[in-house]
């Protein structure tokens, strides 16, 4: 009995330890006793960012692409021709904007979407577009292109906040799409 | 002993922050009456002729609908299945929490039966049932999560193994103690199937 036990009490240590280095690099413990959700992505909390980027288009939280995106896509010369447009910053906000990116970037992070996402893009090319994210496509593949290219109020799957209501917040689950025009649809 | 106490206090406490998680979630809000009525407002205010609901934009583009605040569904399927996982936890610790140890060694007297519908054995079979409830929700409303080539290391795909496997353990250490009058030797399985299922959920939680 004792003894079953204490094979028991090992096997769960193991299982914990496992887990934990699968995960990742830090602060492991730290990760396991955080009382809040961390099933989604971390929500923006910078002002600098929500301001710069939220001024064009929907302010992404950079948990969506990993730091090797961020790395081509926040410099000088790639801001001077950002998907067509001149999106160039002074040198102390592209500095800001960039190490929070990199802070805060999929494979930083602990939340479980922005986990996925890293997995997805560990080997191969720096997606440029979240888009391009093989977990991205995977969860979207199902919905008719009617429903996004072909839907005035949708037009591009680059428009998150277009369907995912809490997309602000964070949170891309199923249970928070609704897609214009499309009430009924259910995934 | 003390280890396996020690592990248990270890996933209790985890099971609870996950509450005090869960307790800040939106999702328990009930919904307004009013909402319920008026979940078209924009149709019949179009209907109506009310141009308000037009954000107004440039000439050379459409108008758009203004989308009013969207309120998720109270119950999903993936709610349900994270309600049932918490459920299986908390009946898991309660099953725990009602166990006897019955006297072992040469100065006890004759012992008692085991009762095989006590608190402890109900529970015990409480918990296997909602684990297997969970686990049916998990591969009814997540099964479009679990892609075997993103390999172990991915969390839905630990969450599913894990999961499963301690729903598996605990199905097994109640079916080998259920129906049995004398002491059996079920608690280390039992205990090791809630917490792969506690490490299951704090992994998607």
């Amino acid at each position: 009995m004792m003894q079953n036990k204490f094979k028991a009490a090992l096997l769960a240590v193991g299982l914990l330890m496992s887990c934990g280095a699968v995960l990742a690099e830090e602060t492991f413990t730290q990760w396991m006793m955080a009382t809040s959700r961390e099933k989604e992505v971390k929500p923006v909390d910078n002002k600098t960012w929500k301001e710069e980027c939220g001024s064009c288009h929907m302010a992404y939280p950079p948990g969506l692409l990993p730091s090797k995106s961020w790395e081509k896509l926040l410099n000088e010369k790639a801001l001077g021709d950002h998907f067509g447009d001149d999106a160039s910053l002074d040198e102390e906000t592209l500095k800001e904007i960039r190490d929070y990116a990199l802070a805060n970037a999929a494979d930083k992070s602990w939340y479980k979407r922005s986990r996925k996402i890293a997995l997805a893009t560990e080997k191969g090319e720096a997606p440029l577009r979240i888009t391009e994210v093989r977990y991205i496509k995977r969860k979207h593949h199902e919905i008719p292109e009617k429903m996004i290219k072909g839907n005035k109020d949708v037009k591009s799957l680059s428009f998150c906040n277009a369907c995912h209501t809490k997309a602000e917040e964070g949170t891309f689950d199923n249970d928070t799409v609704r897609i214009p025009n499309y009430p009924d649809w259910k995934d | 002993m003390k280890g396996i106490k020690l592990v248990w206090g270890a996933a209790l406490c985890l099971a609870s922050f996950s509450g005090a998680a869960w307790a800040q979630d939106q999702a328990a809000e009930l919904p307004q009456l009013s909402s319920e009525y008026v979940k078209d407002y924009e149709s019949f205010k179009l209907a109506a002729k009310e141009t308000d609901v037009l954000v107004k934009k440039p000439e050379n583009t459409s108008p758009v609908l203004k989308q009013p605040e969207y309120e998720p569904p109270m119950f999903t399927g993936t709610k349900m299945h994270q309600y049932l996982g918490l459920a299986t936890v908390g009946a898991a610790a309660a099953t725990f929490l009602t166990h006897f140890h019955p006297c072992e060694g040469p100065n006890c007297g004759p012992q008692a039966p085991r009762k095989t519908h006590g608190t402890h054995a109900n529970l015990g079979r409480a918990t296997a049932i909602l684990a297997a409830a969970t686990v049916a929700t998990g591969l009814m409303y997540h099964w479009e999560d679990f892609h075997a080539e993103d390999g172990i290391s991915d969390p839905d795909n630990l969450h599913v193994i894990l999961g499963a496997t301690g729903a598996a353990l605990m199905a097994y250490a109640i079916n080998k103690s259920a129906r049995s009058t004398v002491p059996t030797s079920h608690a280390a399985m039992a205990e090791l199937g809630a917490l792969s299922m506690v490490v299951a959920i704090k992994l998607t939680w």
